[in-house]
């Protein structure tokens, strides 16, 4: 593990996350270049709520710590496949990766251990696939939404 | 009766329109578990809930006769919880494909709420558990 909090001036912050037994773990270095809050049917079925919340980080600023099991899914409209990464022990979703957008990996930021370096003056949420949502669950007045995704 | 299941389709569960309570969680541990704001769940008595595909490949994550939380073991998708010393389970409102009946009344634990996220609904919130 690279340290690079250690009083250097500039270094990125660090910020740890992981599973619900503790067996898998992750740092990520630096600020999320965007926070996709996903509606999609998909996002549903995997979390179990009513969407997920993704944190999208360059690769090389994302450490996997601990045993993972990857499942690649196939997108049901585009075919590309995404690989989610999940504790073999506990089951806990920490993220994933996906075809159509190589060299990033998205965070769940529910699995953040501090949630509280986020918020929404710092950091730009987007509300994607509406379309799906849950007739229950609106993102708040004034947010960007989009009926797909924002790259369609 | 509803139909849920996982991501990837091994698992499959059949449950009926019977929910007794339904909640969105904002507890950390609920948090991290779905790796979302919150968990949305309902309550229904355990007999009234059958797995109809994929027995054989249930990740179960805690005691089963008491409390556990119970996934896919090949995609990871949070199927239901067992709670309430087994009789009862809460199943997450993500993996129901069939639109149930009940919708959230309530929103619990907001006092672990993630500060990136707002109630944007006129439901109860309550600090803990609601005593409901």
């Amino acid at each position: 593990m690279p340290e690079v909090n250690t009083g250097d001036a500039g270094a990125p912050e660090r910020h740890e996350g992981g599973c619900v037994c503790g067996l898998l773990r992750y740092t990520v270095h630096g600020e999320p270049t965007r926070i996709t809050v996903c509606h999609c049917t998909w996002c549903q079925r995997r979390t179990g709520s009513a969407f997920g919340v993704a944190a999208v980080f360059a690769s090389d600023r994302h450490q996997l710590r601990g045993p993972y099991r990857t499942y690649r899914h196939r997108s049901d409209e585009s075919r590309r496949w995404l690989d989610l990464a999940f504790c073999p022990n506990c089951g806990t979703n920490v993220g994933f990766t996906l075809e159509w957008v190589p060299g990033i990996f998205a965070v769940d930021a529910g699995t953040f251990d501090d949630p509280s370096w986020i918020n929404a003056d710092d950091h730009p949420f987007r509300y994607i696939y509406l379309s799906s949502a849950q007739t229950w669950s609106k993102p708040p007045d004034g947010s960007e939404c989009h009926a797909r995704h924002f790259r369609v | 009766m509803l139909t849920g299941r996982c991501l990837c389709g091994a698992v499959e569960y059949r449950v009926a329109d019977e929910f007794l309570y339904s909640a969105n969680c904002h507890c950390s541990k609920c948090r991290r578990a779905t790796g979302a704001a919150f968990k949305a769940f309902a309550g229904i008595e355990r007999g009234k809930l059958h797995l109809s595909r994929g027995g054989d490949s249930l990740l179960v994550y805690g005691d089963d006769d008491d409390a556990s939380d119970i996934r896919c073991a090949r995609c990871g998708s949070f199927l239901y919880s067992v709670v309430r010393e087994g009789q009862y389970v809460h199943v997450t409102l993500g993996t129901l494909v069939d639109a149930p009946s009940i919708r959230p009344r309530e929103h619990i634990f907001v006092g672990s709420m993630a500060p990136w996220f707002t109630i944007t609904d006129d439901l109860p919130q309550y600090e803990g558990h609601s005593h409901a």
